[in-house]
Formats: C-alpha cells, sequence, structure tokens
C-alpha cells in the first residue's frame, strides 16, 4: 500500500494519532505525522480527539510546587508583549505590509548593490519576528568579510537582561550560540571564527533571547523560550 | 461531578490581554501543570523550563482556545506536554534519576473513591475507568508512556519485557481504551 493511502486508513491513522499523544511515536515517524496533522485535517481531527481523551489524565496528579522564579520569569517576559486583542488595522494585516514593504527595501538593499559591486555580498539574511508576527531584527551574513550584521527595528524592552543570538540548525535542533547584541546602539557587528562560520552554515533560522544579566557568562543553550524568531534566506 | 469549566473565562480574559485573569490561572493550574512537565523531564530545573516556555506559550494563543472543542485544563497540558515531550526527545540521553524518581501511578486509579475523585470532570472519571478495564501491562504501559514520557525501549527495560511485547500492549492498550470511551 502507498503512503498515502497508509495514512487513510482509519484504523492505522487512529492508532498513530494515540501514540502520538501518548509520546510512544517517536523519530522520523513523529516528524511525519506532524508534517500530516497540518496537512490533512482527518489526522488533526483525530489528534484533537486523542489529547481530549488523555490530556484530561492531569486533573488526577497531585500537585508539585514550582519555584517563585517560573512565574517572575514569565511576567517579565509577557510584559515585553503587547495586549492580545489588537486594534483593526492591525488586525487587518498592518505588519503583514510592514514585513512585505521591508522585504522589498531588504532585496533593493542587498541584492542591487550586490549586482553593482558596491557593497560585500551578503550570504544569507533572516527578519526575526515577535510572537506576534512584528518584525524586529535583520540579521545578514557577510562572511567574506567574517562579519555578521545584526540590527534592531525596534529596540525590546528587556533592559536588565542580555539580548543573546542564536542560530537554529533545525526546529527542535539545540540552538548555537552566536553573540550577545549591544543594547547602546541599534546594530551589533558580530565577528565570527572560521569554526563559527562552519557551524553555522546552511542553519534553518536564527533565534534572540534574553538571558540572565548580572555579570554572568551566558550559558551554552538557552535559558528561557526565544523571544523573536526568523527563517534565514540563503542567498549563495 | 464537575462538569463546569473553571478556567475557560480566565483563558478568555488572557486573550484580550488580562494580565491579572493570566496571573489568576497561573496561580490555580500551576500545580497540576507543574505535576505534570516534572513526570516527565525529572529534573526540576527543566520542568520549570518547560512550565515557564509552556505558560508563555498559554499567554500567546489563549485566543485560539475553543472552549467548545476542549476543556481548558486539557488544553493547557497539551501545550505543556508537547513542550516537554519535545526537549525530552531532543536529549541525546535521558537524566539518570528517571527509574529512582518513578514512584507508580497509584494516583491515576480509578478505584480510588469517590472521595478522591471529588473536583474530577466526568470526563477524566471516564478515562480512568477504561483505563482500569485493560489487562494489567496495557494499563501500565500507556500509563508509563503517558505521565513519564517512556519510551517503548524505557518502559521495556523498566518492566523487564521484550520491546515488541512493549509495543503491543501499547497498541492494545490503546485501541481498547478507544472502544471504550467510544
Amino acid at each position: 500500500m502507498s503512503r498515502v493511502k497508509r495514512y487513510q486508513n482509519p484504523e492505522l491513522y487512529e492508532r498513530l494519532a494515540a501514540e502520538y499523544v501518548l509520546g510512544t511515536l517517536q523519530g522520523a515517524a513523529r516528524k511525519r505525522f506532524e508534517r500530516l496533522i497540518n496537512e490533512r485535517p482527518y489526522i488533526r481531527y483525530a489528534v484533537d480527539i486523542w489529547e481530549g481523551r488523555l490530556n484530561t489524565l492531569s486533573e488526577v496528579l497531585p500537585e508539585e510546587k514550582p519555584g517563585a522564579h517560573v512565574w517572575n520569569n514569565i511576567r517579565q517576559q509577557i510584559a515585553h508583549q503587547s495586549p492580545r486583542e489588537k486594534p483593526l488595522w492591525e488586525r487587518l494585516g498592518f505588519w503583514q505590509l510592514a514585513t512585505g514593504l521591508l522585504s522589498v527595501l531588504l532585496v533593493t538593499a542587498i541584492l542591487l548593490p550586490r549586482q553593482t559591486g558596491l557593497m560585500p555580498t551578503p550570504n544569507f539574511v533572516a527578519v526575526l519576528e515577535s510572537s506576534e508576527d512584528k518584525p524586529m531584527i535583520v540579521t545578514t551574513g557577510m562572511r567574506d568579510l567574517g562579519m555578521l550584521d545584526v540590527r534592531l527595528l525596534e529596540m525590546p524592552k528587556a533592559k536588565n537582561q542580555q539580548w543573546v543570538l542564536w542560530a537554529i540548525p533545525k526546529e527542535g535542533m539545540e540552538p548555537i550560540q552566536v553573540g550577545t547584541l549591544r543594547q547602546d546602539s541599534m546594530q551589533t557587528r558580530l565577528h565570527l571564527t572560521e569554526a563559527k562560520w562552519k557551524q553555522i552554515h546552511g542553519v534553518e533560522m536564527f533565534a534572540v533571547s534574553f538571558e540572565p544579566n548580572g555579570g554572568k557568562a551566558v550559558q551554552q543553550q538557552p535559558t528561557g523560550p526565544m523571544m523573536y524568531k526568523g527563517k534565514c534566506l540563503d542567498f549563495i | 461531578m464537575s462538569d463546569k469549566d473553571p478556567y475557560a473565562e480566565l483563558l478568555r480574559l488572557c486573550a484580550q490581554g488580562d494580565e491579572k485573569a493570566f496571573a489568576s490561572l497561573y496561580q490555580q493550574t500551576t500545580g497540576k501543570l507543574f505535576a505534570v512537565s516534572l513526570r516527565i523531564m525529572q529534573t526540576r530545573q527543566s520542568a520549570e523550563e518547560v512550565l515557564q516556555e509552556g505558560y508563555i506559550k498559554i499567554w500567546e494563543k489563549a485566543g485560539t482556545f475553543d472552549s467548545g472543542k476542549a476543556r481548558a485544563m486539557t488544553w493547557m497540558t497539551t501545550i505543556i506536554r508537547n513542550r516537554a515531550l519535545d526537549v525530552l526527545r531532543s536529549y541525546k540521553s535521558r537524566p539518570v534519576e528517571v527509574e529512582a524518581q518513578f514512584e507508580g501511578m497509584d494516583f491515576a486509579a480509578a478505584e480510588s473513591g469517590p472521595d478522591k475523585l471529588t473536583g474530577i470532570s466526568l470526563e477524566t472519571r471516564q478515562v480512568l475507568e477504561c483505563l482500569n478495564e485493560l489487562k494489567e501491562k496495557q494499563r501500565q504501559s500507556v500509563l508509563m508512556a503517558y505521565y513519564y514520557g517512556q519510551t517503548h525501549e524505557e518502559i521495556s527495560r523498566q518492566l523487564e519485557a521484550p520491546l515488541g511485547t512493549v509495543k503491543a500492549w501499547v497498541r492494545r492498550g490503546v485501541e481498547r481504551l478507544r472502544k471504550c470511551l467510544e
């Protein structure tokens, strides 16, 4: 039976949906199934049903108390996000429009001088957006100069934290630390070693997290969620 | 029987940017959701990280919650569990504490008695009753996977049973559970 037909078999996708929710569907099979959830509404529906069945089981767990810092971190992070209910003009797609304009500007700024030889060739660009799809940072890699140019479109409000740039090879994989952004300027130029360039070659996306300050070295892995994320567009 | 959904209204307020409602939601649900995260992650630090990321997602996605489709606690549990499973599967190996801290699953026993089931929703009672109808090993395997995020291989080691047998227990377990709940 072809793979397409296999997944139309209700008995099979019902079972896979159950094992997906349970967590026993793993590795490549799990990734494949995740794609199918997004592509096929009947599989999404089967997963919804199993989530509704199994995830009620949290109700019977004896409660556990997390540290107070968890709520403090959450509160601090949501404070940087605007209210959920957006004004009409914004809901009508202001940021889609802004992103579109930004793309045009980027193409003009990057590709045009590139053709005329006025500027070093950029190898990739990534527009990092907030969880509300608002463009916040533009990252441009210029390997010839060994430099990663990071421009803030808006100054983050997280003043007492370090803003750390990460490269994510693929969704779900461990991020690679790239560098810390300046807070006294809208632009940071990170000079990367050859080894670091090799490490970040072909990554899927870039992201920024807010890390604890206070003179502490940044951890090898982010301590909190990625606040801004953007897919990397390779030019070469 | 507890049929009303106490957190649905708080989620609706969160969707409007009401931070007080979010604080209240956190205060009321964090005990259960941290328990979910802690059982899967096994270390407090990683469980707290998952919890933190999960609640931020709950805040961000509150507008997508549909009270007609799921109970609020179920929806939030899905977010926390999915994040925990993603993080867990990204580890090369599991923290060593997992077996030492495996403390059984008596809390999921349907025969806990009516006094212990006070405040438990009708849906959860039904699932517990159906779980009770599974064969012992099927039930145990399903619950180990659910509560501890354990893989077939880990369950196989812990129950000292062949991998193929464990896969069959899980497969038949969910099949019987489906028939019972339909």
